[in-house]
């Protein structure tokens, strides 16, 4: 069983010509496994990793990825497309939100069409410390500890309440949180 | 059988909404649409995240919700969003537009009595939420908690509650829920007989 937190920092060496590519700055997981690790300004996916174990990643050269390890920028407004409030639609209205003012403040309507929204990137990180919120909606801590298997399958994830959650409970972990499946019995 | 949390629809103004599937906050709720021809909760306005954003061309249909919690407002995926005036969001948009109130509702006994005003909503999470009582102020009897079966009728402008509502109002979540458990039962037992 490897620990995230021990991964992060370790050297990477390519197989085919030996050279060091840095160290672990990150991990990325689709669903419960890690699908790669990001060492500086290159992604390795989770196959060309030869194995998780021991002191040093290896990894199979030339299918290395060089992508940049800031996010996008944000979607800003969409020019011509500005968002003319609708007839009665203010904040006064059905319940209590965000006064006229409110959003005058906010300046013009930021419109960000559902498509933009799409295309936030792959999260890849640190997910020591990261918020850990259930399907539910509830906040179940902070993540302490991943366990995964030589395979990058997660084994376990553990906060900091104390409490241990089983591999096949974790979702997804994005910029915002890691998503676990909802429960009422946690160890 | 899970209880589900009890909130107020103002704790609702700004929670996120996080995508289940991906781990990202994608929008925040801007504000509650109710159904103007019963006060029912249809779906959310969103609000971009950050102090500087501003609206989404984007609603969320209470259908469109997997769960409401203590401290997200879940999706199951993007998809489910619903640009304003497209076929998901159309029940959302339009009551959004109508611009019906709720909150500032006269609250009425049914021999005439004035109990205030509504001043919030009371929504229960979990995977189906639904408005399930109002909290009035501003009246005689002060401020309390109305189970929304307890209302004789809804219009634009007032609630009717029966003349006995008076000694049955909750002044905090957990009488609320007891009595909301109560209520359950009572029509489930209804039910079977």
């Amino acid at each position: 069983m490897i620990n995230v937190s021990q991964l992060i920092g370790q050297p990477v060496v390519s197989l085919g010509d030996a050279e060091r590519h840095g160290t672990i700055t990150g991990v990325s997981f689709a669903g419960n496994r890690i699908s790669s690790l990001q060492a500086g300004e290159t992604t390795i996916s989770m196959e060309n990793i030869k194995t998780l174990e021991g002191d040093v990643i290896t990894f199979d050269a030339p299918a290395v990825d060089s992508a940049p390890t800031e996010s996008p920028p944000e979607p800003g407004p969409v020019p011509g497309e500005a968002l003319e409030p609708a007839a009665g639609a203010t904040s006064s209205k059905g319940s209590h939100g965000a006064t006229d003012g409110e959003d005058a403040a906010a300046g013009e309507v930021d419109v960000v069409p559902v498509a933009e929204i799409k295309s936030a990137p792959p999260w890849n990180g640190d997910p020591i410390g990261k918020s850990l919120l259930s399907t539910a909606g509830n906040a179940l801590g902070k993540i302490t500890e991943v366990l995964v298997e030589p395979d990058g399958t997660v084994a376990e994830v553990k906060d900091d309440k104390e409490h241990s959650h089983t591999g096949d409970r974790l979702r997804a972990v994005g910029s915002y949180a890691a998503i676990i499946t909802d429960e009422t019995n946690d160890d | 059988m899970t209880t589900q949390p009890l909130m107020r629809g103002t704790d609702l103004i700004g929670r996120p909404v996080v995508d289940a599937s991906a781990g990202e906050d994608v929008a925040e709720v801007q504000d509650l649409v109710f159904d103007p021809a019963d006060g029912t909760l249809v779906g959310f306005t969103l609000k971009g995240r950050g102090a500087f954003a501003g609206r989404l061309a984007t609603v969320l249909a209470l259908d469109g919700i997997a769960s409401i919690g203590t401290d997200a407002v879940m999706i199951s995926g993007l998809d489910v969003l619903s640009a304003q005036g497209d076929q998901g969001g159309e029940r959302v948009t339009s009551a959004s537009e109508a611009g019906e109130e709720v909150v500032n509702d006269l609250v009425v006994t049914e021999s005439g009595r004035s109990l205030g005003k509504v001043i919030d909503v009371i929504v229960r999470g979990g995977s189906s939420p639904q408005v399930v009582a109002f909290e009035i102020d501003g009246g005689e009897v002060g401020p309390g908690l109305v189970p929304i079966s307890e209302q004789r009728g809804v219009s634009a402008s007032a609630l009717v509650v029966p003349d006995e509502f008076e000694s049955r109002i909750h002044h905090d979540l957990t009488g609320l829920a007891s009595e909301l458990a109560t209520i359950a039962n009572t029509a489930a037992g209804k039910a079977k007989s």
